[in-house]
């Protein structure tokens, strides 16, 4: 009995299978033909509605008044009051006008500010913003100035100082230091969780912060700008999400572009921008980056204390070669600051080239002067029986710098010395320099306003002991203090930096260009000087293809 | 009683070299383990006498020759700042052979002693030394390496250090295996028995029998060693620009791989080449030494 | 059997002081580093009062045994502190990113035994053919190979030239599971050759295998059991390693696990972070040796006897 029904039973699963198959098969001829038909159908254009971009670094934290240094997301999480445009002119953005008027600051906003959880943004809510900025942020003393503030009315505050504010003008008002901040919310949820899920009013608010991997943006609906050189000056319908990707492998972050899993990357490596460049679906942005790459001296410790020493030194480096190096990446510079600063002089970089201009012989000579010769020719000079031999601090997280060290060291070996190359941290080196322990460090700064930068670094009262010239502090403490135009400005900063390419407490190497990589399914992007700043309020996202 | 006895045995069949079995061994691994030979022998020559194989010296740059591929004039093309790759793969085995053979060595005279001590005496101290070796063993070497020599600083003896302290232990184990299953044969017994002290037993005894097994083990060591040079002067704590260490001059050629593979290509092979061989001759030194062994 | 549990909870004894030890040398060590993670908090342009303001609030002018037992007292509540770079806690951050490292190094962990046992008893079985000598020889290949070279070429081949898998990121845990995956396919296979190996060379098993079929398979499991309870103790052994070795691959792929903090940690001189995962894989390892020793106790008696009171 069992055996019949197995037989039958097997002859039906036959058969049964049979039909299965039969039915996928006319199924799959019936998908694949309903497929083709619409793939020949023309598509209407469609358009993604996630930016996806990828960065080296993931940020500190999400609250701009705790971090010592901002990217990406705080740029898209706040909104600045004022802005720079394409000519550092400085025109509205979250404010409808801003003005100083004798010492004091005033700023305007609209009556219908509001942060992006809907909270009003009042006259009272800015003061607060900035008491808590110069408790909690490293830069806190950018309003050293401020003597007392005026509520004029309720969206509008007077920020009252001592002496005329230029500094927190241009400093604090047009950047992303100076935002205003949802200071109710920090106080309930506390200054750590700020720091994870911060409110500011700008085009996006914070979704997610996954830790390592990426951090979720989605838009803020409550967004409104005054900037000029926008057309949309609302929330952007056609970007729902943006995603903003921590890689900090370049070749890594590189290859997803390529591959199409990223539409923008930023802090593109200088070995990629040339193939990049002839990559037809990318768009290359190049930014100039508002500061100077060099390498510090220890004025004070033998036997860079020879003013003869370090400009044998500024003699013997070859910028053409580096600039070769990098690719063709980088501006080579003799100054102290970069073409997109404030109160820069660009006739004297023609100066500063023709003195400095480089020659073995000259540098040799210096050094000869200074009383180093080469006596038994083995390529490095003595004085005294000591040779010439020189610690130098490069930072291995800082790439470009990183690549030319071994450059440096050849073209110091080749005037004769003998420089030992000890890679850190940049934020060892830092540490170093600060106790004086050092005798050359490389060091880079990008800051657009100099007064907000140079002092910190070659004042002698405030930043560090390892160069001093009071005739050099006196020229900073001027621009502090006094009400300058820009024109008397640059004149200051062009003294100053003629006493500084005399006394060569740096070595000024180049200005970094910073490079952001785009597919070319983003359209309309604005990328923006000073800092390469992305505007995307009229980008849209093209799919496919 | 038993299982000492059981090991005993093991051991006087793996240490007789004559038999079928053996002879069948020797043949088989005689390919891998002779191909393996040879190219260690080539690479001690390569980077013996480096500074006369090298056209160039490392440090040599040529700007304007940067970035070229393989050619007669660079084996190896160059690099981004015109260096010859070829010269500096070629200093680059005289720097690898060099850390690996130190490091191997300091692992040695921490772990071997200890193992002996361990074996010999049990009790306490063989808990104590056991113990340790046990936790030093499974904790990940990467961390561990990185933890030294962020203290320490980066540079070629710090790494040394740092490599050395995570991997002592296997010379330790072995050793006190070893040293276990010799305490209590005969000669042993005979040596204590007319009062020979601890230390000279240890020495003139026990040394030389577990020799052999370490051997083996240094030969599977340095590989291992070399690796973890490497990897550390990739991730930046190792050596200083512009020495030429393989795994400094594949970082570098990282972001290269595009344009110009060369640079992080060659490296990387004579990385997996050098470790290869060291592994097969390893291999091979086992199946003829000690086949027990587990590494 | 309370033997068993007699062992298992001296071993556990025996560990807490192990991982005390570990947690006050990580702590001393930690402060000798170079560098001062305030100097980037402080940035660029702080004043040297800013940085003592900084300083004081970290509770980093302390002398250190206070400041050891201060953070020792918040770890055993489960608080790793915070952050010196982000100001973030640390508990969460690490909870957060522990599981992709412990995903991806399970996984490759799991498949490398998965793939290299079949792997070891086949070239145990075809000892001396070409077969063993090549699957003896491949293995040794990847085993050879620097984790991130290997990383790099896969990543290239199979994200971006043949664009089968996404490059990096959390979408797919192949390439960087495959990454750590090669190379300990060998050492399981090789282990389980010579542990079948030494099984299968004596004598007794030689005639019975010599003989016939039906005993084949039993000779064939009790090779297999004896080459698999060194493997199973290995797994345990070999979780921390693999966790270490994680740290690379992590960082060439952007998987945003553990490893690449403790890398950018270590970089930043972000001393809370540091220490807290560096104690994390302490009782990660001291814990796998513990359970090691247990599972080796309890499947190979002879080794009970050797290690007994």
């Amino acid at each position: 009995m069992r055996k019949i029904f197995s037989k039958v039973m097997s002859k039906r699963a036959v058969t049964k299978i049979q039909a299965i198959v039969i039915i996928l098969v006319v199924a799959v001829a019936a998908v694949g033909s309903y497929w083709y038909y619409l793939s020949t159908l023309p598509s209407p254009v469609e358009y993604k509605k996630t930016l996806v971009i990828a960065i080296p670094e993931e940020s500190e934290g999400l609250d701009i008044q705790q971090v010592s240094w901002a990217n990406e997301p705080l740029e898209l999480i706040f909104q600045s009051y004022m802005a720079f445009n394409s000519t550092m002119g400085i025109v509205p953005d979250l404010a409808v006008d801003a003005k100083i008027e004798g010492n004091s600051v005033i700023i305007y906003l609209p009556g219908d500010a509001k942060f992006s959880n809907g909270d009003p943004i009042t006259a009272q809510v800015m003061q607060d913003a900035i008491e808590r900025y110069r408790v909690l942020s490293p830069y806190g003393s950018d309003y050293d100035a401020v003597i007392g503030y005026q509520i004029i009315n309720n969206s509008t505050l007077k920020i009252i100082t001592n002496v005329p504010p230029m500094y927190i003008w241009l400093n604090d008002v047009p950047t992303i230091y100076g935002v205003v901040v949802n200071v109710k919310v920090a106080k309930q949820v506390g200054d750590a969780a700020f720091n994870e899920n911060p409110i500011g009013c700008g085009p996006y608010k914070v979704k997610e912060w996954v830790h390592g991997s990426h951090i979720t943006l989605v838009r803020n609906d409550l967004y409104k700008t005054n900037l000029p050189f926008v057309q949309n000056k609302g929330p952007n319908t056609y970007i729902d999400e943006i995603t903003i990707r921590f890689i900090s492998e370049d070749l890594t972050r590189i290859s997803e572009l390529e591959a199409g899993r990223v539409d923008i990357v930023r802090g593109v490596p200088s070995d990629a921008v040339s193939r990049l460049r002839t990559n037809p679906n990318v768009v290359l942005y190049e930014n100039i980056v508002p500061g100077v790459q060099a390498i510090r001296l220890n004025c004070f410790k033998a036997p860079l204390n020879d003013s003869r020493v370090r400009q044998a030194l500024m003699y013997a480096v070859n910028r053409a070669e580096i600039n070769t190096t990098l690719e063709g990446t980088v501006l080579p510079t003799y100054l102290y600051m970069s073409p997109t600063m404030l109160a820069y002089n660009a006739s004297l970089e023609q100066y500063a080239s023709n003195k400095y201009a480089y020659s073995v012989e000259k540098a040799k000579s210096l050094l000869q002067e200074a009383g180093w010769v080469d006596i038994d020719g083995d390529g490095v000079a003595e004085k005294d029986g000591k040779e010439l031999t020189l610690d130098m601090l490069v930072p291995n997280d800082a790439p470009k710098l990183k690549k030319i060290g071994p450059l440096l060291q050849a073209k110091f070996a080749a005037i004769g010395v003998k420089v030992n190359i000890k890679e850190f941290s940049y934020s060892y080196i830092r540490t170093r320099e600060r106790a004086w322990d050092f005798d050359m460090a490389c060091m880079f700064y990008s800051w657009h306003d100099p007064a907000g930068i140079l002092p910190y670094l070659l004042h002698t009262s405030i930043a560090n002991r390892t160069y001093s010239n009071l005739e050099v502090d006196k020229l900073f403490d001027k621009d502090w203090s006094t009400a300058l135009d820009p024109v008397e400005r640059t004149k200051l900063y062009t003294q100053i930096q003629l006493i500084l390419l005399n006394d060569s407490p740096w070595i000024p190497l180049f200005t970094d260009k910073d490079y952001t990589a785009v597919s070319k399914n983003v359209k309309g992007l604005l990328v923006m000087p000073p800092y390469g700043t992305m505007y995307i309020q009229d980008t849209k996202v093209v799919k496919g293809g | 009683m038993n299982v000492e006895g059981k090991k005993e045995v093991e051991s006087e069949n793996s240490s007789r070299l004559i038999g079928v079995k053996n002879f069948f061994l020797l043949l088989i691994h005689y390919r891998t383990s002779f191909a393996g030979l040879i190219i260690v022998v080539g690479i001690t020559i390569i980077a013996i006498f480096a500074p006369f194989i090298a056209p160039k010296h490392y440090a040599e740059i040529d700007v304007s020759n940067r970035l070229q591929p393989p050619s007669l004039s660079h084996l190896f093309g160059t690099d981004a700042l015109g260096r010859d790759v070829f010269s500096r793969v070629v200093y680059g085995a005289q720097i690898a052979l060099w850390v690996g053979m130190i490091v191997v060595l300091i692992e040695a005279a921490i772990g071997i002693p200890l193992g002996i001590i361990a074996g010999y005496y049990n009790g306490k101290i063989d808990k104590i030394i056991s113990a340790l070796s046990d936790l030093v063993w499974s904790f990940p070497p990467v961390v561990l390496a990185l933890g030294v020599v962020t203290v320490l600083g980066a540079g070629i003896t710090q790494v040394v250090i740092a490599i050395a302290l995570t991997s002592w232990c296997a010379f330790t184990r072995v050793t006190r295996a070893k040293v276990q299953s010799l305490v209590n044969r005969e000669f042993i017994l005979a040596a204590r028995a007319i009062g020979e002290s601890d230390f000279s037993i240890m020495f003139r005894y026990l040394l030389p029998n577990v020799a052999s097994s370490n051997l083996v083990l240094a030969t599977l060591t340095l590989p291992a060693a070399i690796l973890s040079t490497t990897a550390l002067s990739f991730l930046g704590f190792g050596v200083q620009p512009p020495t030429p260490d393989w795994g400094a001059i594949l970082s570098e050629g990282a972001n290269q791989l595009v344009i110009a593979p060369w640079i992080a290509t060659f490296p990387g092979i004579f990385i997996v080449i050098t470790a290869l061989s060291f592994n097969l001759l390893g291999d091979g030194l086992r199946d003829l030494l000690d086949p027990k062994l587990k590494i | 059997m309370p033997g068993m549990l007699r062992y298992a909870i001296k071993k556990v004894l025996i560990g807490i002081p192990v991982i005390l030890f570990v947690s006050l040398s990580i702590f001393f060590l930690m402060q000798a580093m170079p560098g001062d993670p305030i100097e980037i908090i402080a940035g660029e342009r702080a004043t040297p009062q800013r940085i003592e303001e900084l300083k004081r609030s970290w509770g980093l002018d302390q002398p250190i045994y206070i400041q050891y037992f201060y953070w020792l007292s918040h770890v055993m509540v489960g608080d790793f502190g915070i952050s010196i770079t982000t100001r973030l806690p640390i508990a969460p951050l690490i909870w957060s990113m522990l599981p992709y490292t412990l995903a991806l190094t399970l996984t490759a962990l799991v498949l490398s035994y998965v793939l290299g046992i079949p792997i070891g008893v086949m070239a145990a079985l075809k000892r001396g053919t070409s077969l063993d000598n090549i699957t003896v020889g491949i293995a040794t290949f990847f085993y050879s190979m620097p984790t991130y070279w290997l990383g790099l070429m896969l990543m290239l081949t199979f994200g971006l030239y043949l664009k089968l898998f996404p490059l990096s990121g959390t979408d797919s845990m192949v390439l960087p599971a495959l990454t750590l995956t090669l190379p300990y396919v060998a050492m399981s296979a090789r282990i389980v050759r010579t542990e079948m190996l030494d099984v299968l060379t004596e004598d007794y098993v030689r005639t019975a295998w010599a003989k016939g079929l039906p005993s084949r398979n039993v000779i064939l499991k009790h090779a297999l059991r004896n080459a698999l309870i060194p493997l199973t103790v290995m797994f345990f052994l070999d979780l921390p390693w693999i966790i270490g070795g994680a740290v690379i691959v992590e960082s060439v792929f952007a998987w945003p696990g553990t490893g690449i903090l403790l890398y950018k940690s270590i970089i930043r001189q972000d001393y809370p972070v540091v220490l807290a995962i560096v104690l994390i894989i302490a009782i990660l390892t001291v814990v796998c040796n513990i359970v090691g020793d247990i599972i080796s106790a309890v499947l190979d008696p002879r080794i009970r006897v050797e290690k007994g009171d």
